[in-house]
């Protein structure tokens, strides 16, 4: 199907002549782009539907009847249920406003400390170790201390956050700050760029694609963080909810709490892909 | 050191020493040699003879290990110097024609002149029509032309080129000295040119500086004779440039074979 060549054999005495015409594919690239688009987007949204029709038809067929598996059409009319009187929201703003806030922090932190520490060698050897081992810290494993120190209240929860997607932010900035090409240095050397002008035009564009990937795993891995942190330490968000649904023994509800921590995961990986396309167009 | 009016740079006794954990290399020994004003001077020599070494010292991005380099500086309303990049030194996140305004806007231009000149520079190596592509989406050939405009267009007191033309295919190669010979017969910089091309050097140069290997120094310096303007394809024709093509080759190969 995505073969350039179409070649027929066609018998003429014993020997096969082979005929090489252009392929659909090449007659109508356009048609043939916009058909392959379809089909990609097609199949990226068929694939989980197909897979929660199999556990409904499972469901419904008796197959996989379990109290603990509640079939997708019951999951959905909870999610309803929880929608109308409020918790839904509640639940959702509650997450949210903890990753966007702690990621914030964290991810403008680590940006400044990565872009000084990764232009300076010595800095570089002063630092390194250090970060290397603070980042290896499970940074569920201090949310203790956090609430000692912080108490209950949010402050606790979105310093974890924060602390969680600064390590991973810094780390990827420093590398790819301290990995840009000295090719390029030498050509602002050369021109007699000021150091600003080095940062702004040869380092930051240099280092960028490779630190957006680290702001990229981050907002993936704040996500999780918190869902843990309200699991034990809160009294709203959705890792509450799922928390609370097991003390209560409503199975749909959880499911709709890791439906949807799962859906604000793909959309702040979506929001980051999209800040990726924009802010590095030479990449396309 | 007396120095007459017509020496642009003197190089004095330069060394150069590379220490790493696998030891010392000496890339520069004892160089000496005088670029005059107005002159287009070719570095020739193997590759690994310390020729880009020499050019990145004289550019200011190596410190040399001895010796000393003079170089007059006349309109401080130009740059002393600008490079050419032997390759991937276009930035590949800005587009062609900002490639060439960011040093201008480093050196004191406005943005809507900066604009122009690159315009001006940009048309002169043909590359207008392609000043808001990313160099990505170029060929590699339109890439060192970027780059020779980006440094052209400082109008630089002393232009510096690392084998701009060494990546390119021969085609291309041969087109790109023509175009070189065309803008230089007419703006006439001093130029300091690094090649290991024997063609190239007869070509282009007014003199050839032959290096020798590890460590580098400066083996003989010859004078090109050819009138200019220079013609290539009469040039490459003629029976003086095959003699001094031979007469090069026959020391460069002494040079290779010693090493």
């Amino acid at each position: 199907m995505t073969s350039n060549v179409s070649d027929t054999r066609t018998p003429v005495g014993s020997a096969t002549r082979t005929v090489i015409v252009p392929s659909a594919r090449e007659r109508d690239p356009r048609a043939y782009a916009f058909r392959r688009r379809l089909l990609e987007r097609g199949l990226a949204v068929a694939v989980p539907l197909g897979l929660i029709a199999v556990w409904q038809g499972l469901a419904s067929a008796g197959v996989a009847e379990s109290p603990y598996f509640p079939p997708p059409f019951q999951i959905a009319s909870s999610w309803g249920d929880l929608l109308a009187n409020g918790v839904y929201v509640d639940s959702v703003l509650a997450s949210v406003r903890r990753i966007a806030l702690g990621y914030a922090a964290g991810t403008v932190a680590a940006l400044v400390l990565g872009f000084a520490i990764g232009s300076r060698a010595l800095l570089r050897s002063a630092l390194e170790p250090t970060i290397a081992a603070l980042y290896t810290v499970p940074k569920l494993a201090i949310l203790p201390l956090l609430l000692l120190v912080f108490g209950l209240g949010e402050t606790s929860k979105i310093l974890l956050v924060a602390l969680t997607c600064f390590f991973v932010v810094l780390i990827n900035t420093i590398d790819s700050v301290a990995g840009v090409s000295s090719r390029y240095l030498d050509v602002g050397r050369s021109f007699k760029a000021s150091r600003w002008a080095v940062l702004w035009h040869i380092t930051v564009p240099a280092a960028l694609p490779r630190t957006l990937t680290g702001m990229r795993i981050a907002a993936g891995m704040a996500v999780i963080v918190i869902v843990g942190a309200e699991f034990v330490a809160a009294d709203a968000g959705l890792g509450f909810l799922v928390w609370n649904s097991w003390n209560l023994g409503v199975p749909e509800y959880m499911f709709v709490g890791i439906v949807s921590i799962s859906l604000i995961g793909v959309i702040a990986t979506a929001l980051l892909r999209g800040l990726e396309r924009l802010l590095t167009p030479w990449n396309r | 050191m007396g120095h007459d009016e017509q020496v642009k740079v003197s190089v004095q006794a330069v060394g150069k020493v590379f220490s790493s954990k696998a030891g010392r290399v000496e890339a520069l020994s004892r160089i000496s040699l005088d670029v005059r004003d107005g002159e287009f001077l070719c570095l020739l020599g193997p590759s690994g003879c310390g020729k880009t070494t020499l050019l990145r010292v004289m550019a200011e991005l190596e410190s040399p290990s001895s010796g000393r380099i003079e170089m007059r500086h006349d309109d401080p309303g130009r740059p002393l110097s600008a490079v050419v990049f032997q390759d991937y030194s276009v930035f590949p996140w800005k587009t062609i024609r900002d490639n060439v305004v960011f040093p201008l806007l480093q050196n004191g231009f406005r943005r809507r002149e900066a604009r122009e000149v690159a315009g001006h520079w940009l048309a002169q190596l043909d590359l207008t029509g392609f000043e808001n592509s990313y160099p990505d989406t170029v060929s590699g050939g339109m890439k060192q032309r970027v780059a020779i405009a980006r440094a052209l267009a400082l109008r630089p007191e002393l232009l510096l080129m690392d084998e701009p033309l060494a990546a390119l295919d021969a085609q291309l190669r041969l087109l790109l000295q023509e175009k070189l010979l065309d803008l230089w017969q007419r703006n006439q910089n001093t130029v300091v040119f690094v090649t290991h091309s024997i063609d190239e050097a007869l070509l282009l140069g007014d003199r050839i500086a032959v290096m020798s290997a590890r460590p580098g120094r400066i083996d003989t310096v010859i004078d090109v004779p050819f009138a200019r303007p220079r013609d290539p394809d009469e040039i490459r024709a003629s029976a003086d440039f095959a003699g001094l093509r031979d007469d090069i080759w026959h020391r460069l190969r002494r040079e290779l074979q010693a090493s």
